[in-house]
């Protein structure tokens, strides 16, 4: 069989063109963001340790007496004794208490940043055992005194004697600069404080740094509750800003990759069925000359595996052309880090590859059981005309995908904030599964539905004949159609749904008229929310703490957002139980998140902190909510000592009887300005959260389906222009029976136009599923849920889709003709 | 020896049923060359197609000698058709991609065996395009892709050939070739041939021609001349 597919093949290389576009296509697409992926970045730059030195920390994981491990978020300091103790080792030269906080340089206009790293502020002692050398000027000698970065000097201007302000999480302070190191490419850019002064500004000690004797290995073994770091390995505790950036656009790769092949799946499958489906009658032939149902089947299956081949190898030349496109897409979007380039490597060209072959596999298997079923008189028949059954795998496979991606609907509230978006984009693919399944059934009453406001004429007839009996050309054609309408609507309907209600529920429970949110540090100073507190006309400040809880669960270890918030500041419904008990070993949680657990009030659950460190807490009420913030609420006096640095992410500021909004935030404005924070009324506040996220949507959307989107669209166009080749004979009859070409191009461009609609209306039903199941569930948790429908988005790409299907039909249609 | 009891066959159903045959009762005798005629809609090429095992009959009985095509599965009827069955059609016999040659061992390929070049060479001389081995359909003739089809349908010497109209889309001198070979096959190697036509030219060359009308057997004769049959047509019409 594998002789006459390669015959086949090679004599009527125009019959599988379709075909093979649509798979090396789909391969360099898949390709192509394996490359991106590949791409590491460049030569780390030098470390901030001296080669042979110790780092001795506190084990940033949690682990648990049942084995499971969990990296903490905010793991706690050394103590003072272990410095000591340390110290006392043989072999030790000396021991340095290293400590590491964000110290942020604040110019006339704002931070001052190095591009590429993280400003770090330290004690003098630090740099004993780094490549630093003095540029200029000494030692910082009194507390005021501090010796900057060369890089950081010159970005911000300032000089040796002159004045810098760095903030810190103590607040911000001004200090002289007593000297500055000559420039070094480490990833930190470093601003050094007296050891007394330092201790002053972070209490925590980050890390022992041990230097042995000379000559003499390290003798530090590792101890409960530290980790040893030596060699290459001390490099973990330095910032490293552009890996980061890199894991977080392989995050997003991996969402783009995902749709990719998808949708790659989706559209060779139906271009392969149409393509066989087109050669029915060769097929029947071939059992009436005496192939049995199994050998036409191999026979199919053995092109699908040759083709595949060469259309992997033309699918990876692409794949670097693609690679560049999708980075220029990605660096117009200001996603991921600025030197991304795409690296040339046999890695992702193999997977791809190997994927392309899978792909061609799958694509084939399903159309290759329709040509296993082609009867031998079909050769002796002239019309095509195909039987409408619905086979009953193909309503239980319908009606299974429905079904699940209802479920994961209903799951997505549930789960954790990063794996939303990825749920969203899967329940978009199962559904178009589904629905895809069960076109049968719902493409005949859209076929009607669409018509009636349509086509009267005597073409648009004629259009609709046709497409009532050729389901199948007219499938292929929906297919990519449908995963792009289905898929947009699906994901940013439940994507933006998801941040409605979100916005929903912060507007219900923030009362407090004024907000105060960072401008440059990660959060707010200790010394913002003292200087707020003393302006007149203000009431009350409270803070609102970011933190994590770990929960151990049968699986592991799950870390979980919380919130630490003064009591009465955020207006939360409650629906047990009471927040007035919501003090020492308490906490309260969302009340949907409290019955997955079955927790009821009274419960004593034991959670470890965000610093590891194990804590039995009360439940004490269940509140609506979930959505915006996270699932935990905790009381501020246990919390305290236990929170990672930068934690307070706002604070709300409740006004004096007597005072105004607006006075109140012109008086806090100044003061608070100069302690790196902004003064917000609350509806800017609520206003731009929103559209941050929005804008989060936004630039996922066209990152994530740009380019599988780009690559349906070329489907669209591909699969129309096999679709209409076979047409000639149809044309030509219909010339005969009286029609101007003018009447034969409308029918085909009708037949275009309903095709374009059954595969919007498709997508749409795809959509409305998602915009109806969602806020039901989202609903549960918080009954500020609303459903949020993506007009812009559905609608630009319905439009788009109609107008390709109509255009490349006029198009296709009028060559044919001329051919005729 | 193939026999046809109580053939029926009905397209559709209720109200749009077409009943293509009728009970139609019929034995061809081994070695013979019998053509089967009736005017369109008679029912002739769906006697073929349901005596040839292409379709399944909605009634009655078709059997080669003890066996019942009935109760067989596809994939016996499959190998029925490629070990003892042989077909040619008015049009589109032949794979437009394979060339002459491997479209004749086509059903040789299919059966597993992989014949001989000499044996695929001879089958094609045999019916004079052996000069045209290496071309494929679209490079030949029609008189020449039905010379093709006739090859392969010989090429696994079938106890039984069916032709539907193989000279219909030929002009006459060459359509005459095409039966003479079909006659040959009769008298050279002892075949049963059945021919399907509505040309009484055509029949002339069989031994013996049944006439179908409305799905039923309407008449026989014996050993015909052109005349006899077209003068038996104009009668029933």
């Amino acid at each position: 069989m594998l002789r006459l597919a390669w015959a086949t093949l090679r004599s009527r290389p125009s019959a599988f063109a379709g075909s093979f576009v649509a798979l090396a296509l789909g391969v360099a697409l898949i390709a192509a963001t394996g490359l991106v992926v590949a791409a590491q970045p460049g030569d780390r730059p030098v470390s901030r340790y001296a080669p042979g030195v110790v780092v001795v920390t506190r084990d940033p994981f949690l682990r648990t007496p049942g084995g499971a491990t969990e990296r903490l978020s905010a793991p706690a300091g050394v103590d003072e004794s272990t410095v000591d103790r340390l110290a006392g080792l043989p072999g030790v030269a000396r021991t340095v208490a290293d400590r590491s906080f964000d110290a942020i340089a604040m110019g006339p206009g704002g931070p001052v940043a190095v591009p590429g790293t993280r400003s770090r502020g330290h004690g003098w002692a630090s740099a004993g055992f780094g490549p630093y050398a003095l540029a200029a000027g000494a030692p910082p000698t009194v507390d005021g005194d501090v010796v900057l970065d060369g890089r950081l000097a010159a970005a911000a201007g300032w000089t040796v004697g002159g004045t810098a302000t760095v903030l810190t999480e103590a607040g911000v302070g001004t200090y002289r600069v007593a000297g500055v190191l000559a420039p070094v490419d480490t990833t930190e850019s470093a601003v050094f404080f007296t050891d007394a002064r330092a201790a002053e500004l972070s209490g925590r000690i980050d890390a022992v740094v041990v230097v042995p004797e000379a000559g003499r290995g390290p003798a530090v073994a590792p101890a409960d509750g530290l980790r040893v770091l030596t060699g290459a390995a001390v490099r973990e505790t330095e910032p490293d800003p552009v890996g980061e950036a890199y894991a977080e656009s392989g995050a997003l790769l991996g969402l783009m990759a995902s749709i990719g092949g998808f949708v790659s799946v989706f559209v060779v499958a139906s271009t392969f069925a149409l393509a066989i489906a087109q050669r029915r009658r060769e097929l029947a032939l071939l059992r009436v000359v005496g192939a049995t149902p199994r050998q036409v089947r191999r026979m199919v299956l053995a092109e699908a595996v040759v083709l595949g081949f060469g259309a992997a190898a033309a699918g990876c030349i692409l794949a670097l052309p693609v690679a560049y496109a999708s980075t220029a897409l990605l660096r117009r979007l200001d996603v991921g880090p600025p030197g991304l380039r795409p690296t040339l490597a046999a890695g992702p060209l193999l997977l791809a590859t190997g994927a392309g072959l899978v792909v061609a596999w799958l694509g084939v298997w399903f159309a290759s059981r329709r040509a296993r079923r082609v009867r031998p008189m079909e050769a002796l028949r002239q019309a095509d005309v195909e039987r409408r059954r619905m086979p009953v795998p193909r309503w239980i496979v319908g009606l299974v995908f429905f079904g699940a991606g209802i479920a994961m609907l209903c799951a997505i509230p549930g789960s954790g904030g990063d794996s939303r978006t990825s749920l969203s984009l899967l329940v978009g693919e199962v559904l178009v599964v589904g629905v895809a399944a069960l076109a049968p059934v719902f493409v005949p009453p859209l076929l009607r539905v669409v018509a009636v406001p349509l086509g009267r004429s005597v073409t648009a007839e004629l259009a609709r004949a046709n497409l009532r009996v050729q389901t199948r050309r007219a499938a292929s054609v929906a297919a990519p159609v449908l995963v792009l309408v289905g898929i947009t609507g699906s994901f940013v309907g439940a994507t933006s749904t998801l941040l409605h209600s979100a916005t929903n529920e912060q507007r219900a429970q923030t009362v407090a008229p004024i907000v105060v949110v960072p401008a440059a540090a990660p959060g707010l100073s200790a010394t913002a929310i003292v200087t707020a507190s003393t302006v007149e006309g203000v009431a009350a400040v409270a803070p609102i703490v970011d933190t994590h809880v770990n929960l151990v669960t049968a699986g592991g270890v799950e870390e979980y957002n919380a919130v630490v918030v003064p009591a009465g500041a955020v207006d939360y419904t409650v629906r047990a139980g009471s927040l007035g008990d919501l003090r020492g070993d308490a906490v309260a949680v969302a009340a949907s998140f409290a019955a997955d657990r079955g927790w009821h009030i009274g419960d004593a659950i034991p959670f470890y902190l965000d610093d590891g460190s194990p804590a039995t807490l009360r439940l004490v009420a269940t509140v609506d909510g979930g959505l915006a913030a996270g699932s935990l609420v905790l009381p501020a006096d246990r919390m305290r000592g236990h929170l990672g640095p930068w934690s307070v992410s706002h604070a709300l500021v409740t006004i004096a009887p007597g005072s105004t909004v607006d006075s109140v935030r012109a008086a806090l404005a100044e003061p608070l300005a100069a302690d790196g924070a902004v003064v917000l009324d609350r509806q800017t506040w609520l206003d731009r959260s929103a559209a941050v996220q929005a804008e989060g949507v936004a630039i996922g959307l066209v990152a994530i389906l740009g380019l599988a989107g780009v690559y349906a669209a070329i489907a669209v166009v591909n699969t129309l222009v096999m679709a209409v080749r076979e047409r000639t004979g149809d044309l030509v009859l219909l010339r005969r029976a009286g029609a101007t070409g003018r009447q034969a191009l409308a029918m085909l461009a009708w037949e275009g136009m309903f095709v374009a609609a059954v595969g919007i209306g498709l997508g749409l039903l795809v959509t409305t599923v998602t915009l109806v199941t969602m806020p039901a569930a989202l609903r549960t948790l918080s009954a500020t849920a609303e459903v949020s429908v993506p007009v812009r988005p559905l609608g630009a790409v319905a439009v788009g889709c109609a107008l390709l299907v109509v255009g490349t039909s006029a198009v296709a249609g009028a060559a044919a003709l001329r051919r005729t | 020896m193939l026999t046809v009891e109580g053939l029926r066959r009905v397209y559709g159903r209720g109200a749009n049923a077409v009943t293509a045959l009728d009970g139609v009762s019929y034995a061809f005798p081994p070695g013979s060359f019998t053509a089967v005629m009736g005017p369109s809609g008679s029912g002739k090429s769906t006697l073929l197609h349901c005596a040839a095992g292409l379709d399944r009959p909605t009634g009655g009985t078709v059997r080669m000698g003890d066996l019942d095509l009935g109760q067989l599965s596809e994939k016996a009827l499959t190998r029925l058709r490629r070990d003892r069955i042989g077909f040619v059609f008015q049009a589109f016999n032949l794979l437009p991609a394979l060339t002459a040659a491997q479209n004749v061992a086509l059903p040789l390929r299919l059966a597993g065996r992989r014949p001989a070049t000499a044996e695929v060479a001879a089958a094609l001389d045999a019916v004079g395009v052996g000069a045209r081995a290496r071309h494929r359909p679209s490079e030949l003739s029609g008189g020449e892709q039905q010379r093709v089809a006739i090859a392969r349908a010989l090429v696994a010497a079938p106890e039984v050939v069916f032709a539907d109209e193989p000279a219909g889309a030929l002009d006459s001198t060459t359509g005459r070739g095409v039966l003479r070979l079909l006659r040959a096959v009769v008298d050279r190697h002892g075949q049963t041939v059945v021919l399907v036509t509505h040309d009484p030219v055509a029949a002339a060359y069989a031994d013996r021609v049944v006439f179908l009308a409305d799905g039923r057997v309407s008449g026989e004769l014996d050993r015909p001349t052109a005349d006899a049959v077209a003068a038996w047509s104009a009668e029933r019409c």
